[in-house]
């Protein structure tokens, strides 16, 4: 099978939706045009090619892009399938080919950021997955929220772009190369020039102290596109990380411990005690998110090694699907009862519970509970923090994993024990999105007892 | 010093003038001119540098495009009147501090490097046409894939542009 396969269908897929969109009228577009090339591509990954080198090494295959497209297309599938699942109760209409055709080209820039083999495709690759995604967040037109939220990623990622493209420029000139490896010999102004690029990845990974777009953009974005924020765009940054410290940071790691060290802990301190306060669940979910990415950067901390790279790539997958299944819980109750506050969530036990026992399983992998999956993820992760030294750094997760157990079980007070009096609206129940996130909740409990997800993954790389 | 540097202190201080007039204007069509102006003192570098083929796009896209997409933009969405913006002192002198360490530090990392011999440049029949080619190459150091990708990109951010500028039927589906 070639391997620009997935990359094709997905722009065979945007192509398409457009022209649909032009001559469908009133009908609308099929929207599964877009969930079908999402699912075939991902049905095409095992059957890739493991090494490929197209286009004169502009595009490459490998194992590590074949994982995070992974991630990607299942993030794209699932937030696809949850956008069209059934409108709002109170507001019918037909679904926008714009809207999917957005969500593709972000997919497809995320597809090519994670399989750019020089500077110049990195960046447009990055620009691709980025773009389309802050248009996506303003795109509820009548939330004045949702217009806000956009404006301040779209400041935000110009400045992030300006700090990147600088970065990329001394790293080009002084180089003289576009090709994406370490350069021969050192290159003066190194450290401005890492200072500069890490900025760029930080913004996309929303890392203190680039996270001040997350929280409004989160809460403003319609939940979907939250969603695709949360899962793929991370995803995305990392991705970004690792084309950078594979290519023209390879070298400067070891010394790039320490700060790297002082990002992740600020990461997950700050994001755990703002997440604390928060009384909009999407909210929650941003600074929620903000201490993830924090977790994450733990497994760079023993240099760079195949073990550390499983183990982020295994808790960002872990970290996607739980993401999947409590947005989906989110999406579900905000399409019941129009609201995303904490408070909506009281006695869901009572009205559905179904979505109360996913949420609840869904927040305890988030937290790090065992069996579940997101335990395991977080042990590898500890683990490599461990074996480069860092026991200061561990300890510190440590106690912030105990603060952010404190925070998701508020939600679950509200779902199970704050039971009488006047309960919100039930809703009626959609039939997919609960399977999908059916289906998740089982994955985060596999995935957290059967080794092989992790030991496949290790034996990829 | 060779002849061309009296003109490259006189627009670099030219540029850096325009530079403070743009972001210190109270006026966001005057800021505009004012950027315009930078992007032209930009030009006059790339002349400086031999470089008169980015100095002609520099010209073409960022003072004949953009400047003028900008200007266009200012006139159509409001009034004169609303263009005003005053920072607060703390906001102001926050920026400034800001602006002018991020200066600092560059300026210092700039001056404390050990600068290389200048690589050696290969020599260029006609620039323009290897661009070009280089452009459209789908083979070693071509750059065919990031200029089919940017293609998809401006598609994309264009009609999200139309989307979110036009204004509302009211017939879409709101998706929360």
């Amino acid at each position: 099978m070639p391997a620009w396969l997935p990359e094709a269908l997905i722009f065979f897929s945007l192509v398409f939706l457009l022209l649909q969109e032009s001559f469908a009228g009133e009908r609308g577009v099929t929207p599964l045009l877009a969930w079908g090339a999402q699912a075939l591509a991902l049905f095409c990954l095992p059957f890739l090619p493991g090494e490929a080198s197209l286009l004169g090494g502009s595009f490459l295959l490998h194992p590590q892009a074949l994982l995070f497209k992974a991630i990607f297309l299942l993030s794209a599938l699932v937030c696809t399938l949850y956008a069209v699942e059934r409108p709002n109760p109170d507001r019918e209409g037909r679904i926008r080919g714009e809207f999917l055709m957005t969500l593709q080209a972000s997919l497809l820039g995320a597809m090519v950021l994670v399989s750019a083999g020089d500077l110049i495709t990195l960046l447009i690759g990055l620009e691709l997955a980025t773009l389309p995604a802050v248009a996506l967040s303003a795109w509820a037109r009548r939330n004045p929220q949702s217009g806000e939220g956009g404006l301040k990623y779209v400041l935000l990622a110009a400045l992030s772009s300006a700090l990147l493209l600088f970065g990329f420029a001394l790293l080009i000139g002084l180089s003289g190369s576009l090709a994406l490896e370490a350069p021969a010999r050192p290159l003066p102004l190194q450290g401005l020039v890492l200072a500069l690029l890490l900025a760029g990845a930080g913004f996309k990974l929303s890392l203190p102290p680039f996270h001040l777009w997350a929280a409004d953009v989160y809460q403003g974005a319609p939940t979907p596109v939250a969603i695709w924020l949360s899962t793929a765009s991370k995803a995305a940054g990392l991705a970004f990380l690792f084309q950078l410290l594979q290519g023209p940071l390879a070298g400067a790691l070891p010394d790039m411990l320490p700060l790297l060290a002082l990002l992740a802990v600020l990461a997950m301190s700050l994001g755990n005690l703002v997440a604390v306060l928060q009384q909009n669940l999407k909210r929650f979910m941003a600074y929620s998110s903000i201490s993830q990415a924090g977790y994450l950067l733990l497994g760079l901390l023993d240099g760079w090694s195949d073990a550390g790279l499983a183990a982020m790539l295994y808790y960002m997958l872990v970290y996607v699907i739980g993401n999947l299944v409590v947005f989906g819980v989110i999406l579900e109750r905000e399409r019941d009862c129009g609201a995303t506050e904490i408070e909506d969530f009281r006695g869901l036990i009572r009205l559905r519970p179904g979505l109360a026992t996913a949420m609840l399983l869904g927040l305890l992998s988030l937290a790090g509970i065992p069996p579940l999956a997101g335990f395991t993820g977080k042990w590898f992760l500890f683990a490599q923090a461990a074996a480069g030294g860092w026991y200061w750094v561990v300890l510190l997760a440590a106690v912030n994993s105990t603060i952010s157990l404190y925070y998701y079980l508020r939600i679950v007070r509200q779902m199970f024990i704050e039971v009488d009096g006047d309960l919100p609206v039930r809703g009626d129940g959609g039939t997919r999105a609960g399977r999908i996130i059916a289906a998740g909740t089982v994955a985060i409990c596999l995935a957290g007892i059967l080794p092989w997800l992790y030991e496949g993954m290790r034996g990829m790389l | 010093m060779r002849p061309s540097d009296p003109f490259f202190y006189l627009f670099a201080l030219l540029a850096l003038g325009l530079a403070r007039a743009c972001v210190c204007s109270q006026h966001l069509l005057r800021a505009t001119l004012y950027l315009a102006g930078v992007l032209f003192c930009g030009a006059a570098f790339y002349v400086i540098l031999d470089a008169e083929f980015l100095a002609g796009i520099q010209l073409l896209v960022y003072i004949g495009g953009i400047s003028v997409l900008l200007i266009f933009a200012i006139m159509l969405t409001r009034g004169p009147d609303l263009l005003k913006d005053r920072p607060s002192p703390l906001r102001r002198n926050l920026a400034l501090a800001l602006s002018l360490s991020f200066m600092g530090l560059c300026s210092f990392l700039v001056l404390r490097t050990d600068w290389p011999a200048a690589l050696p440049a290969e020599p260029h029949e006609n620039p323009v046409r290897d661009m070009g080619v280089r452009l459209l190459n789908p083979g070693e150091g071509g750059l065919l894939l990031p200029f089919e990708v940017i293609s998809v990109l401006l598609l994309c951010v264009a009609i999200a542009a139309i989307y979110l500028a036009r204004p509302g039927s009211g017939e879409e589906r709101p998706l929360s």
